[in-house]
């Protein structure tokens, strides 16, 4: 890599902006498809290239994959004249770093990869089970931040992925569940996630739930499962806290946010409500030590208590709420550039057991995950609907129901949460925003989390 | 450099290299004001190898051309050791007539930040959005003696702008003289000051007229459905419907990959009919999906997954205050977001209205309605076509995968929910 470390320091060497930062990355992709049995072409990508974004009295950001001194020197005088017709932007003052980190461990052979796809595949060989397909992506990314702060940062990082769809009919009925797994680290790692075992049990009681009612219409207390909880926070509170959409730069793609700049202190949930964001979590999805602007990771608690507590920061955001980066900023890789972004966003646990959470319903909804979800573009108006779901009654969970609906806004889950369980579960996904669009890799979750009173359609 | 590439595949039953220089940029503003403006360039080599039915497939961004050198043997030692590919059915063979390159040759030469600038000003009221000018040149050799090159010019302008309401306008050209800017944002502020008078919907099936960028998410979600590798794989709501009628008659679905000469195998793009006057006509294919099928092929790979290049809805009989004048009460729904399907097999979604929602009552717009939700399937969906408007644009914003020609559509029973 020493090289390329050489052509991100030779970027700010010839640039004379007032700020300058470039970001030499290799990526290399490995994606196994496996659809019904049969695998599809093997693919791999191999993406190298700089990204460099200049401050000059505006901002441009340049992205090459040439990576010749001249290309390069081309580029930078491109950056330099594009940023001037930019409007005037400023970043916080920030601690120049000098760190080097990898999250790499073992590596999994392309054998032990297949053959582990070849057995989920048996394992849910079902006479329900109509369609099968997995991907599995095994990414590895290397890369070097430096900026003319003084900052200097090389990090690698590896990641898995398992995206897969799952089919179930029986009579006319039909069934799908289409659901991701994530983890960084190492290939151990992922395998502790023991996602085979969820897969084969989610295609087990798919049977279940083709033969199951649909729900009752009316109000219920719901207990919703991690998976729920993780994207609920993940769309209703960690985007609608990013200061980039609260400040309007993303109004006309990601949207807005309920949330202002003077929302901080804002009472939004009960006293249980806790959400943080935290990079810094081994073998999450969505783990890093230094944002993508050479600011070290750290905890943030963007809902304590009920109350609206931090927003996710870059720099740009810090400077125009006169406080300093949360290390925020992420781009998805060197053909982009840096925004707020969320990481590992999770509700902090409570004191409960979900059986004492149970006993306490007489009339309820136990929704354990879900098919299809969406929110308005300022995080206020959300739908969610379940796909293992059970109906509660007088303190007993019982019946499998189908596709129970919850249409509901941010405050009236937040505000309506009475018990959290002492669980904690995490799951994955690649959170998208920006122009052109930026997939990230992001944890959600949190504990069994219980909501009085809500309308189930 | 891919002539080299190619001789060291020489032993390959089938092989594809496709080289490709992109370049693009993008002026976003915010606030109405100018917030960042970004370059990309890129040389994108793709290299597919088929050994019987072992098929590998990548890509490098070429730093140098001794990495792509070297990787192009690495990927040749790779092919012999994949799993067979059962559906592997070789790639485009035949002798094939092009179409000349369709571009602007002035991409580049025009001065968009000083325009849009003055646009900004102009306007004076909160504007958000984004410019896009890019050339992409591809080359395409493969192992069955195609050797063609192509070049592609896109503009793409998109405005969301907030008066009374917000309202989003958004073109996409092959031509930067086709993108009026100036045109496009005025056009976004009348719509965002119609009215501001709130009016409360009920939860119930309203007919609902769709601008053409409402529609623009929805159908670039639902064109994957027309992908045959979909369809093969069983997750599609078109299965088996080859031949049926699966929407309203007046209904005539395009894929137009005419903008572009080839697809990734070298076989010509074309204008394919995938619905005609209600008729469900032909999935997309590449060469493997199309034998697997026994369907004409299409032009529309993917080596590995067909792609819909750009959804085409025929024009209908209707000025846009015939199709208003029939609606006693509805809505005008100007953009929509978020589209989820349930279930991508049954077509079940439901997706976010966005943006300008216009209450309709007598043919008149009476008021603005806000937190609607639209619950539907696709195939309802396209069954409850009442009306299409006798002109369409082309666009494409954020939320669409594809850029989308379609003039308005009203749709009858859509159910609307809130919260």
């Amino acid at each position: 890599m020493n090289f390329e470390k050489d052509l991100a320091e030779f970027v700010i060497k010839i640039s004379k902006a007032e700020y300058s930062e470039a970001r030499f990355e290799e990526e290399e992709s490995k994606i196994f498809i496996l659809k019904n049995g049969n695998f599809e072409p093997s693919i791999e990508e191999k993406s190298k290239g700089l990204g460099i974004r200049i401050i000059n009295n505006g901002a441009s950001f340049v992205s090459i994959s040439n990576l010749s001194k001249k290309k390069i020197r081309e580029s930078v005088k491109r950056a330099l004249k594009e940023a001037k017709l930019s409007s005037p932007i400023l970043l916080s003052e920030e601690k120049a770093n000098r760190a080097s980190y990898k999250y790499v461990k073992d590596f999994a052979s392309e054998k032990e990869i297949k053959d582990f796809l070849i057995s989920l595949d048996k394992r849910i060989s079902f006479p329900w089970i109509k369609s099968k397909i997995f991907i599995l992506k095994n990414i590895l990314t290397k890369k070097y931040f430096v900026n003319s702060d003084g900052s200097k940062i090389y990090s690698e990082i590896q990641r898995f992925y398992l995206e897969y769809n799952i089919v179930a009919k029986e009579n006319s009925k039909i069934e799908q569940r289409n659901f991701v797994f994530g983890s960084s680290g190492s290939w151990k790692d992922f395998l502790s996630l023991k996602v085979e075992k969820k897969i084969e049990e989610e295609a087990r009681i798919m049977k279940e739930i083709l033969k199951a009612r649909k729900n009752k219409k009316g109000k219920f207390d719901v207990i919703f499962a991690p998976e729920l909880i993780g994207i609920i926070v993940h769309e209703s509170c960690g985007h609608p806290l990013e200061a980039d959409r609260i400040l309007g730069r993303e109004a006309a793609q990601a949207g807005e946010s309920y949330a202002k700049i003077n929302s901080i202190g804002l009472r939004i949930g009960s006293e249980k409500v806790t959400i943080v964001d935290d990079p810094t979590i081994k073998k999450s999805f969505g783990f890093y030590l230094f944002d993508d602007e050479g600011v070290k990771a750290r905890r943030k608690f963007l809902i304590k208590e009920g109350v609206i507590n931090e927003f996710l920061l870059n720099r740009e955001t810090a400077l125009v709420l006169k406080t300093k980066s949360n290390a925020s900023a992420r781009a998805m890789n060197y053909t982009r550039e840096p925004i707020v972004r969320m990481s590992n966003t999770f509700m902090l646990p409570g004191d409960y057991k979900l059986e004492e959470m149970v006993e306490d319903i007489k009339k309820g909804i136990l929704i354990k995950s879900f098919t299809e979800w969406n929110i308005d573009d300022i995080r206020w108006n959300e739908k969610y609907v379940g796909f293992e779901s059970y109906e509660i009654e007088n303190g007993e969970i019982k019946n499998f129901i189908r596709r129970p609906t919850i249409e509901t806004t941010t405050q009236e889950i937040y505000s309506k949460i009475d018990a959290c369980s002492k669980d904690l579960e995490f799951v994955a996904g690649v959170c998208g925003k920006g122009e052109p669009m930026q997939g990230v890799p992001v944890w959600m979750g949190g504990p069994y989390v219980r909501v009085r009173e809500l309308r189930v359609k | 450099m891919i002539e080299k590439i190619a001789r060291i595949f020489k032993n390959v039953d089938d092989w594809i290299i496709i080289y490709e220089k992109q370049k693009v940029k993008q002026i976003k503003f915010a606030n109405s004001k100018i917030v960042i403006n970004q370059f990309w360039d890129f040389e994108v080599l793709t290299l597919f190898l088929a050994k019987g039915k072992k098929t590998f497939l990548s890509s490098l961004t070429i730093s140098s051309e001794k990495d792509a050198n070297t990787f192009a043997r690495n990927c040749l030692k790779k092919v012999k050791n994949v799993e067979e590919n059962k559906n592997y059915f070789g790639i485009a063979e035949g002798k094939f007539n092009y179409r000349s390159p369709i571009y602007d040759k002035k991409v580049f030469e025009y001065d968009w930040n000083e325009r849009i600038e003055k646009v900004l000003d102009d306007l004076k009221q909160k504007s958000a959005g984004t410019f896009w000018e890019g050339k992409i040149e591809r080359e395409i050799l493969t192992s069955k003696r195609i050797n063609e090159k192509d070049i592609n010019t896109f503009f793409n302008f998109s405005i969301r702008t907030f008066g009374k309401t917000s309202f989003h306008s958004a073109k996409y050209s092959t031509f930067g003289k086709n993108i009026e800017i100036e045109k496009i944002a005025e056009e976004a502020k009348h719509y965002s000051n119609l009215t501001d008078r709130k009016m409360n919907v009920k939860e119930k099936k309203y007919p609902i007229l769709f601008l053409p960028l409402a529609l623009s998410g929805i159908l670039s979600y639902a064109s994957l459905a027309f992908s045959a590798l979909e369809v093969i794989s069983g997750n599609s709501f078109l299965i088996n419907k080859i031949g049926k009628e699966i929407s309203s008659k007046n209904l005539t679905l395009i894929d137009d990959g005419t903008f572009r000469k080839f697809d990734d195998e070298g076989r010509p793009t074309k204008r394919t009919i995938l619905i005609d006057n209600g008729i469900l006509k032909s999935y997309l294919h590449n060469t493997s999906t199309s034998k697997q099928t026994n369907q004409k092929p299409t032009g529309n790979a993917g080596i590995v997954y067909p792609i819909p290049w750009e959804i085409e809805v025929k024009n209908g009989e209707y000025s846009f205050e015939e199709m208003l004048e029939n609606i006693k009460e509805g809505l005008i729904v100007s953009n929509t977001w978020y589209t989820r399907f349930t279930s991508f097999v049954e077509g079940s979604f439901s997706s976010l209205a966005r943006d300008a929602i216009f209450y309709v009552k007598n043919g008149k717009i009476e008021g603005i309605a806000k937190n609607v939700r639209i619950n539907s399937n696709f195939l309802d969906f396209l069954k409850n076509i009442e009306a299409i408007e006798k002109r369409k644009e082309e666009v494409k914003w954020w939320e669409s995968i594809i850029p989308v020609k379609t003039p308005a559509i009203l749709i009858k029973n859509i159910l609307v929910t809130r919260p």
